[in-house]
């Protein structure tokens, strides 16, 4: 199973197997000494919003959240995921929906239920709520509604290249 | 055309699968609007004819499906089940079958007399999809004919089938959507049982209940529960629950639900071929300029900044017009009518009165026909989406951010676009706070009491700071309604973006005129009643002490032959204002003024004020030509010096007062044609209630704040 750094949990250990993003983002990241194949494990004292703290090789370094989203790793376990954890870009597959009563019914009702794939689309200009495309249409969802939705990837979305389609996207 | 037979047809389909552009085309002009009864959701109604019948067209609102969770749900299930129309026109965008068909499946479990009309044709044919249609209606088992409301293609073969339908020529095609076997097993169980009550399979299909059963549906729960069969459809609900939870850790509802999208998904694999996507679609392109990152709050404020000026800028061209126009009715009416009671009840009562209601006209149809353009461009859910956050925060949903723009220019209108807003509490809310963002007839006080009591400097910012507060007010109020009031009860935000597209101007301008009709209609009797009520309160009962006293003094004057002819018209004039004065004092309202006057004493408000407010309940616009009459001033406007001279003479009037003056009108009860549309649109007393004293409530308490706080200061 493929997953975001930023996304796996505390104390698991996982293998690069991708660095996406800008060019800027990928120097920044290979100044950090970090390769593909390189075997990384999350320190368990990772701060809730904070920068990670990972042994890399055996080595302690922190990486800021924005940037650990940018690297993609491998691991034996699977990582609970939902769409709210997902970027732009990403597509993924409804595994579990977990919220009750209205909401549930509102996104059984739309479609969301067990298999369907979802590409997130974007995040509105003030970071919340998402709009995501299923079944060839477009549907928005508040973060907190998103959060109920477990996910499984299957795309990332190339996460970061916004610098070379240009400011406006 | 009485002799003919007529055909109930309902249509029925997603938002914005075009069922209002199609139900323009089947019944153009022909068309009436009304209210569900007891909800406020418009019914669309109209009649057209063919092959010899008069077919009648009910534009059910437009839903995802046929559960119960808003009221558009609750009124389309309720008039497909219960009355049964002749045929059932399922519109569906053909873009997006996936989506759309979700309902038709729903519509083929109530067994109804089904149409599908697979519209927005032309873009399958401009996107290149093939679509086998034969295939399509063997799969789903229901008729379905290609249309367009663009090009109009599909109209007529549409209305072929409906009297073909009918008459029996052709028939239904049945085919029922089977569930895998589990499911099916209790379906049937559950149908034996439910078959052995005659009376409720009279009504409903027996296997929609079973269905309906099955994914724990409130409504067909509460229906079958009054019925004896209960006990054994109990029994196997209960086993059915439990075996779902034990084998398949899920339970039927979401089976159900899986299972019917998976069907759906199933027949549109088989039958749909899509040219491949190369390229980015329009409605991408859009979005990644009206609603990205950096640029998608500034376009959403400029939108809503060009809504407002357009309404309430340009609406006031025809305002203008409209006010002149019954001034000038009112003043011929004076030249033909002979003076008495019946000339000021039909000139200052009802001429004045039809005046009020109709001046709100041109706000409403600029604004509806704007908020209609958006809508059916589908820009409106993108607004929703952009500002969504910061209304979050305070309880709210991102649709009620246009209502509250609305409401700085007018109450009225605000109430009335309330109801894109689809849960009842949201709405409810929206609507509490609509009045404290602080509306244009509001603004004349303001100038008045601003700019006659601080120095021109000033004056400005206690204008700008006035808003803010009202702004201020309405926000925590959202917050505070909604967790004291409703618990915390607000719509889930999941909403459809829909693609862009042209709307038609037909529809935008049917649109438009419905919402005048509503406004006529339902709100327009009440309000001219209820102005001549006011009118005649602030003018009778007629004193004829003072009326004698003054005449008698005209007379004297008049033969005074110490004056000149200038010095007499002086005189005489200053008798009749002060005469005015007095009268207003004496009439019902100048009583309630100074019944209310120990109610508005802690707020340093002397009497003067107190009926001045009292007016300002049938307009806001009239608390400063009340203040001109009561001050013995006659005909004023906000710039009057005379009214401020008067206004700061008075040794109570102090800055305090001003201020808590202010607050006072931002904030108390708004005018009464705003009362009654609130009604209308709540249709609840008990809210209207609530309204009246919240409003008022939350003045007096913040004008006695402001008045007893800024006293320690100024
Ligand atoms: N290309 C194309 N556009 C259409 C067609 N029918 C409707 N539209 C457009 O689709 C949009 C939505 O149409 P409406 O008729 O407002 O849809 P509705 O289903 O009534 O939507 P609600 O009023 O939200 O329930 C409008 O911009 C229409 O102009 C069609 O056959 N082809």
């Amino acid at each position: 199973m493929k997953y975001r750094l930023s996304n796996c949990p505390p104390g698991s250990e996982v293998i690069i197997t991708e660095l996406c993003g800008g060019t800027g983002a990928q120097d920044n990241l290979k100044s950090l000494g970090l390769k593909l194949g390189d075997k990384t494990i999350l320190s368990t004292d990772r701060a809730i919003s904070g920068p990670l703290n990972v042994f890399l090789n055996g080595i302690l370094i922190s990486i800021g959240k924005e940037l650990s989203s940018k690297i993609i790793v491998e691991s034996n376990e699977e990582f609970p995921l939902t769409l709210a954890q997902t970027k732009a870009g990403d597509e993924s597959e409804v595994t579990k929906i977990n919220s009750n009563g209205d909401i549930r019914f509102r996104l059984l009702d739309m479609g969301l239920v067990r298999g369907v794939k979802i590409k997130t689309v974007r995040f509105a200009p003030l970071g919340d709520p998402i709009s995501i495309e299923l079944n060839g249409f477009n549907l928005s969802l508040r973060l907190n509604e998103a959060e109920s939705i477990d996910v499984k990837m299957i795309n990332f979305g190339s996460n970061g290249a916004e610098k070379k389609r240009g400011w406006w996207r | 055309m009485s002799d003919k037979k007529e055909i109930l047809v309902a249509l029925a389909g997603n938002p914005n699968s075009g069922k209002t552009s199609l139900f323009n085309k089947l019944v153009g002009a022909n068309q009436k609007v009304g209210n569900w009864s007891g909800v406020t959701v418009e019914k669309y109604e109209g009649v057209t004819t063919h092959g010899g019948f008069n077919i009648r067209v009910i534009d059910l609102p437009g839903t995802y499906s046929l559960t119960t969770y808003s009221p558009e749900e609750i009124i389309t299930r309720k008039f497909l089940v219960e009355e049964k129309p002749d045929v059932v026109i399922n519109v569906v965008d053909a873009t997006n079958l996936e989506r759309n068909f979700y309902l038709t499946t729903q519509l083929i479990d109530i067994r109804a007399n089904l149409v599908v009309a697979l519209n927005m044709f032309d873009e399958v044919t401009s996107q290149k999809t093939i679509i086998d249609i034969d295939q399509l209606e063997r799969l789903l088992g229901a008729h379905m004919i290609p249309t367009s409301t663009v090009n109009g293609s599909g109209i007529e073969s549409l209305l072929e089938h409906i009297v073909d339908l009918y008459t029996g020529k052709i028939e239904v095609k049945r085919n029922k959507m089977n569930f895998s076997q589990h499911l099916e097993e209790y379906i049937e169980q559950l149908v034996k049982v439910l078959s052995t009550d005659a009376e409720l399979c009279s009504n409903y299909y027996p296997r929609w209940l079973a269905i309906k059963l099955l994914v724990n549906d409130k409504d067909v729960y509460k229906l079958v529960r009054d019925n004896p069969v209960w006990i054994k459809v109990n029994v196997i609900l209960s086993e059915v629950i439990n075996k779902f939870n034990l084998e398949f850790n899920s339970d039927p509802e979401l089976m159900l639900k899986e299972e019917r999208h998976a069907f759906i998904r199933g027949a549109i694999k088989e039958t749909v071929i899509r040219a491949p996507k190369i390229k980015k679609t329009t409605t991408e392109i859009i979005d990644s300029i009206l609603i990205n990152r950096v640029t998608g709050l500034p376009i959403f404020v400029f939108f809503m900044w060009a809504i407002f000026q357009i309404t309430f800028q340009l609406g006031e061209i025809p305002m203008h017009w409209i006010e002149s126009f019954f001034t000038w009715l009112g003043d011929y009416s004076m030249t033909v009518i002979p003076a008495g009671i019946a000339r000021s009840v039909i000139v200052d009562g009802i001429i004045a009165g039809v005046g009020g209601v109709i001046v709100f006209l041109p706000n409403i149809m600029i604004l509806f026909l704007a908020l209609a353009f958006l809508e059916g461009t589908g820009y409106m859910a993108r607004a929703a989406f952009v500002i969504d956050k910061v209304m979050h925060k305070f309880g709210l949903h991102g649709k009620s951010f246009i209502p509250m723009v609305t409401g700085f220019g007018c109450s009225v209108p605000a109430f009335m676009t309330t109801r894109t807003l689809k849960n009842r509490s949201d709405r409810i809310t929206t609507m509490l706070i609509i009045p404290f963002m602080s509306c244009g007839a509001k603004f004349p006080v303001y100038v008045l009491i601003a700019g006659t009591f601080f120095e021109q400097s000033m004056a400005g910012n206690i204008l700008f700071g006035i808003y803010l507060f009202g702004v201020l007010i309405a926000l925590i109020s959202a917050k505070l309604l909604k967790t004291v009031v409703f618990h915390g009860d607000s719509e889930p935000f999941v909403m459809e973006l829909p693609p862009y597209r042209m709307p038609s101007v037909n529809t935008l301008f049917f649109q438009m005129w419905h919402k005048a009709a509503l406004y006529l209609k339902k709100a327009g009797t009440i309000i001219l009643f209820a102005s001549v009520l006011i009118w005649l309160a602030s003018n009778y009962p007629v004193s004829t002490d003072i009326e004698k006293y003054y005449e008698d003094q005209i007379t004297k004057t008049e033969f005074n032959t110490q004056l000149d002819e200038e010095a007499k018209n002086y005189a005489i004039s200053e008798f009749k204002r002060n005469e005015h004065a007095e009268q207003i004092e004496y009439s019902v309202v100048g009583r309630i003024g100074h019944f209310i006057a120990p109610i508005v004493k802690p707020l340093g408000f002397d009497w003067r004020l107190g009926v001045s407010l009292i007016t300002g309940i049938a307009a806001k616009e009239i608390v400063v030509s009340t203040m001109g009459t009561i001050y013995s001033l006659g005909d004023v406007d906000e710039h009057s010096s005379a009214l401020r001279e008067r206004l700061l003479s008075s040794p109570s009037n102090t800055k305090p007062v001003a201020l808590a003056f202010m607050v006072f009108v931002l904030l108390y009860l708004p005018c009464f044609a705003s009362t009654i549309v609130f009604y209308k649109e709540a249709a609840s007393w008990k809210w209207t209630l609530f309204f009246g004293l919240y409003t008022t409530g939350i003045a007096w308490v913040m004008a006695f704040l402001v008045y007893n706080i800024s006293g320690l200061f100024l």
